[in-house]
């Protein structure tokens, strides 16, 4: 008698318990779920959220740890992310910040998505930039420091009277035409492309040294992966061309795409604009 | 004389003949035969150097062939293959030329002597007419000719042909024996793989025969092909009185 | 006199090929920059762009002519090619692993270390038989491997693209070509050709089949390991500097035979005249045909005009 007794008592604790356990666990996952954080699937997205709100990252991109990155030592430790749903899942992140042309309609609903939009202007900015801090419910203080320094780059380029012509050659002999982010950044720093195709365009050796720029803006050649594609910095006779003519690096890491970076990439090219005169 | 002693040769691990030991002289025309597998071939091929032997030594005036360089071995021994292969679209003279390939200058040049034994050689098998025809332009019989003045065209003291006259109708088959009769004539040492007996009786002055890859009788054609050893060698029936040779029409 | 048309054709496209690119220069201005004449911008493109392109294309040509007609006469096969044994692949797989792990100047060292490591296998895998089909089966067996290890190796590379990038230039093109590439890829080519037509004799005793040929005092395994050789210097300097240009050594060696007969004497030494005029006249069309921003593959090209010719080879079993 005694010992079924004792016996449902036993059986009872382990109810109970068990019951606590659950409770505990499921206010755990919404304290969680209502303290934000944000995983990033690619380096553009990277871009945005170390600007926008580094406190708040949970997961970078899987080329975090590139050449190409802007995380500092400490972010670079952060753990990755790619667009795959379980590495996704696993991060328990609150918002994920998918690339411009990545799509996932597996991740459950109380998981916010954000998709960056691909863009080749300034606007760009902007616009992925209020997807991010609507969603994350940031100030907007950033963004409008951003707009400052747009306007004030805009406003240098119209009072300064020399418009130097400019060609873009990045380390794979790549150039950038007309309607494309890095033209979008020589016109706000006050310069002239001097390519005249519209879109990402790769001019052939001989159209290349036929150019004749007042300055050439090299990316990626200092950043970049080695690859059959490197022409621009083992061509020699490109390699002689490109030193015949002023020339300004601009990191490969600025601009992966129209991102903040952008920005300072244009401001550094108005710099060298202004050191040409 | 070419001397081969305890000859013991085949493909990798199999030995295709053994114990093979025997003489051939110049001026003899020596007929190899046996029933298929019994090793005609293998024999052949081991003296012309194309497969080495286990063991076992072959000479030639003296001289362990074996020892000598491949090109050497090329003067000393010309070959005739069973198979008929050429370039189909290739000269009959160019054919013909490549028999002096062991003599050859730089990319292939031949001397005046050379061109000499190329005229020669096509002139005792009937082939001179053919010169500028190309190999598959020429019927079965003509490639054969055509193949046999390449072999004599090495000019080699020891000349060998594994089944010269296969698939050739008979006025072809007589025509290549007595052709190489009278190469066994001008003083070389032939050695053919036959598979037809009356023809062998009828033009060598000797006959190995070979069975299971030993030699099972060696001499003349009549003490060769007797009875007995046609019985026990090709399980052949014949009536008393040996083999009857071959009766041709002139 | 069908040697004589056939070298003036070759130096024709040569020379043709200065006067076709994407900037239009006329007859005269090219003329001048080529001796050393007119604006320095001209004589750039003239000497240091579009000369050393149209040498490349002849040199690497010449080397993919001889050893396809040298492979083809060795295994008395129409449809053999130097891709066939491997070479191509291996030649590639060692020059993209220098590439992407960071040792660019390597590259032309690495694709021939790649062939001859390639190479040796072959001549591992077909062992002491030394009969042509065992030959084609080692090289087929070793490029499937070699393709193999290339894409592994590619996963892991530290360049994210680089099996993208590496499609691309497995395409060939003779685009990016320098005086820097053909100090390099000349010398090895042409040493491979001479070894190629040194060997001719024996390739054409060999026409009488394998057993006369040795018979003839030619000996088997000195003729592979030289044709080994040689195709390896050929198409590994070839690979290292323009990427993979297929077919080349498979078509060009049927039209000489065609017109000059099949003697292999002959036969690896006009190929290779043929291969340099052909490869460049090939060049030429791409020119013609790239648009702006938007470059045709010279291996896309030779692919287009080869693969339908191999076709009607494999339908018609053509013998040589």
């Amino acid at each position: 008698m005694i010992f079924a007794i004792s016996n449902i008592i036993r059986k009872l604790c382990t109810c109970i318990l068990l019951c606590f356990t659950s409770a505990f666990i499921l206010s755990i996952e919404t304290i969680a779920l209502e303290t934000k954080s944000i995983a990033s699937t690619s380096l553009c997205g990277d871009s945005y959220i170390l600007a926008l709100a580094p406190q708040k990252i949970s997961h970078l991109s899987w080329q975090s740890r590139s050449l190409l990155s802007t995380a500092d030592d400490r972010q670079k430790k952060l753990p990755q992310v790619w667009n795959d749903t379980e590495i996704l899942l696993n991060s328990n992140a609150s918002h994920i910040l998918l690339g411009s042309g990545e799509t996932n309609n597996k991740l459950p609903s109380k998981i916010q998505k954000i998709e960056l939009k691909w863009g080749e202007s300034f606007e760009t900015i902007r616009s992925n930039a209020e997807l991010i801090i609507n969603s994350l419910g940031l100030e907007k203080d950033i963004v409008d420091n951003w707009e400052e320094r747009i306007r004030t780059l805009h406003q240098n380029a119209k009072n300064r009277k020399f418009k130097p012509k400019i060609l873009y050659l990045s380390r794979s002999g790549s150039s950038a035409g007309l309607d494309t982010f890095v033209d979008a950044a020589i016109k706000y720093a006050g310069g002239v492309n001097i390519v005249k195709n519209t879109g990402w365009y790769k001019p052939d050796p001989e159209q290349l040294i036929k150019y004749d720029p007042d300055l050439i803006i090299t990316s990626y050649f200092s950043s970049g992966y080695e690859s059959v594609e490197a022409i621009a910095v083992r061509n020699k006779v490109i390699e002689r061309f490109i030193h015949s003519h002023p020339v300004v690096e601009i990191e490969g890491s600025l601009w992966p795409c129209a991102g903040p970076g952008l920005i300072q990439a244009s401001e550094k090219i108005a710099i060298a604009i202004d050191n040409l005169s | 004389m070419i001397h081969i002693n305890n000859l013991l040769s085949g493909y990798g691990p199999c030995d295709v003949i053994r114990n093979i030991s025997t003489e051939g002289k110049y001026g003899e025309l020596i007929a190899l035969v046996g029933p298929n597998g019994s090793g005609k071939s293998t024999l052949l091929k081991t003296i012309a150097g194309i497969i080495t032997p286990s063991s076992g030594t072959i000479k030639y005036a003296g001289e362990n062939l074996s020892s000598l360089s491949i090109r050497k071995r090329a003067k000393i021994i010309s070959y005739l293959a069973q198979n008929r292969e050429a370039y189909p679209s290739m000269p009959v003279y160019e054919i013909v030329e490549l028999g002096r390939a062991p003599y050859r200058g730089s990319l292939g040049k031949i001397s005046s002597a050379g061109k000499d034994i190329i005229e020669n050689a096509l002139n005792r098998t009937k082939t001179d007419m053919l010169k500028n025809r190309k190999f598959n332009n020429l019927s079965g019989g003509e490639q054969a000719r055509v193949l046999l003045a390449r072999a004599l065209a090495v000019d080699a003291p020891i000349l060998l042909a594994d089944e010269p006259i296969s698939a050739l109708d008979p006025a072809f088959q007589i025509s290549m024996m007595q052709t190489l009769q009278n190469e066994a004539k001008n003083g070389r040492i032939v050695i053919a793989a036959l598979h037809d007996l009356s023809l062998a009786s009828q033009f060598s002055n000797k006959i190995w025969m070979l069975n299971n890859g030993e030699i099972v009788a060696k001499g003349t054609p009549k003490k060769v092909l007797s009875a007995e050893n046609l019985k026990n060698t090709f399980q052949l029936k014949l009536p008393k009185g040996g083999f009857k040779q071959l009766q041709l029409a002139n | 006199m069908k040697l004589i048309i056939l070298i003036i054709c070759t130096l024709s496209c040569v020379l043709f090929s200065l006067f076709i690119g994407t900037v239009n220069l006329s007859f005269l201005e090219t003329l001048k920059a080529l001796i050393g004449q007119g604006s320095e911008t001209n004589k750039i493109i003239i000497r240091e762009l579009r000369l050393p392109r149209s040498i490349t294309g002849a040199v690497i040509g010449a080397g993919l002519g001889a050893s396809g007609a040298a492979l083809q006469s060795y295994t008395r096969n129409p449809l053999a090619a130097p891709g066939i044994l491997g070479f191509t692949a291996c030649a590639a797989l060692g020059a993209v692993i220098a590439l992407y792990y960071g040792y660019y100047n390597w590259i032309p060292l690495a694709a021939l270390v790649g062939t001859a490591i390639g190479a040796f296998l072959i001549l591992k895998i077909s062992g002491n038989r030394k009969s042509a089909s065992t030959l084609i089966l080692a090289g087929v067996g070793v490029s499937a491997l070699a393709t193999a290890i290339t894409g592994l190796t590619m996963n892991f590379s530290p360049n994210p693209w680089a099996l993208s990038e590496m499609v691309y230039w497995l395409m060939g093109s003779l685009n990016n070509s320098q005086f820097t590439d053909l100090m390099i890829c000349a010398p090895l080519t042409v040493i491979g050709i001479v070894l190629l037509t040194l060997i001719g004799p024996d390739l054409k005793a060999l026409s009488l089949g394998e057993e006369t040929a040795i018979s003839l005092g030619v000996s088997l395994g000195r003729l592979r390991a030289i044709l080994i050789i040689g195709s390896a210097l050929c198409v590994g300097s070839g690979v290292a500097i323009a990427g993979a240009i297929g077919f080349i050594g498979l078509f060009i060696p049927h039209i000489i035979r065609l017109i000059f007969g099949a003697d292999p004497i002959k036969l690896v030494p006009l190929s290779a005249i043929a291969g340099a005029g052909f490869l460049v006249f090939a060049d030429i069309i791409t020119r013609f045909l790239t648009g702006p921003g938007t470059q045709l593959y010279l291996g896309i090209l030779t692919s287009l005009i080869g693969v339908p010719f191999f076709l009607y080879l494999a339908v018609k079993e053509t013998k040589l």
